[in-house]
């Protein structure tokens, strides 16, 4: 094995470890994207709660929980091994 | 031959400056705040569906007598609930109306203006008919929750709300 060989195949796990980190990096971008957006639901649901505009409550939810679920499966592809 | 072994290389972090676990720690309790939002959006949710008004029945309170308020005069009262002010208004003499004191923009307490004869919530000048509760100038997005007024007799008794 040549000297340029011998260094690919060393450096092989690094590339694989450094594309695990920038995985990593963009679910907790996100996941963080995603966390806002339902910081910004819950404010939506209780100013309609206490502004008394119920319509708007339901959706929040409906629309909080469609980000938790993308959330839950993003941390599934940083989980698994 | 080199000083350190070949196997370093390709393991050049050790294992106590590995950040790897506590980024995915940190995602993971990102994760679980995330759960928690979810918990208490439903939460706002299903008290909001608990309370629609169309599910509520409301109580008949006697809230004043109509002698003892002049035109032009208001009372406070607490309608339905021991902590939900209203405000009951003698527009003229066999005309009232009343309406819930807390303001629809932040909650704070209105005022009747009896020379401009107007609702005011002093806290963003905020201004609403006497007349029908609309928003007349200021920041509220809507209007003032109305008390249904009956006059009994002498007695003014409210029997629900609307809005």
């Amino acid at each position: 094995m040549g000297y340029r060989e011998d260094r690919i195949a060393r450096s092989t796990p690094h590339m694989h470890r450094t594309q695990q980190m920038a995985s990593v990096y963009a679910v907790m971008l996100c996941v963080l994207i995603l966390l806002f957006l339902q910081f910004l639901m819950l404010a939506a649901a209780l100013e309609g709660y206490f502004g008394g505009r119920q319509l708007f409550v339901l959706p929040t939810a409906v629309a909080s929980g469609i980000c938790c679920a993308l959330a839950c499966k993003l941390i599934g592809y940083v989980l698994t091994p | 031959m080199p000083d350190s072994p070949a196997w370093k290389e390709d393991f050049p972090i050790a294992w106590t400056d590995d950040h790897f676990v506590t980024r995915r720690e940190f995602t993971k309790s990102l994760v679980l705040v995330s759960c928690a939002t979810l918990a208490a959006n439903a939460a706002v949710s299903t008290l909001g569906v608990l309370q629609e008004p169309g599910q509520q029945a409301f109580p008949e309170t006697q809230v004043a007598n109509a002698s003892t308020l002049a035109i032009g005069g208001s009372r406070a009262f607490y309608y339905p609930g021991p902590r939900d002010a209203c405000l009951l208004v003698r527009v003229e003499s066999e005309r009232f109306v009343a309406y819930s004191q807390s303001c629809t923009h932040l909650g704070c307490p209105v005022h009747f203006q009896a020379e401009t004869r107007k609702l005011y919530c002093p806290c963003h000048e905020g201004f609403f008919s006497v007349e029908d509760g609309r928003v007349l100038a200021g920041p509220p997005p809507r209007p003032l929750t109305r008390i249904l007024i009956e006059k009994r007799g002498e007695d003014l008794w409210a029997t629900g709300k609307i809005g």
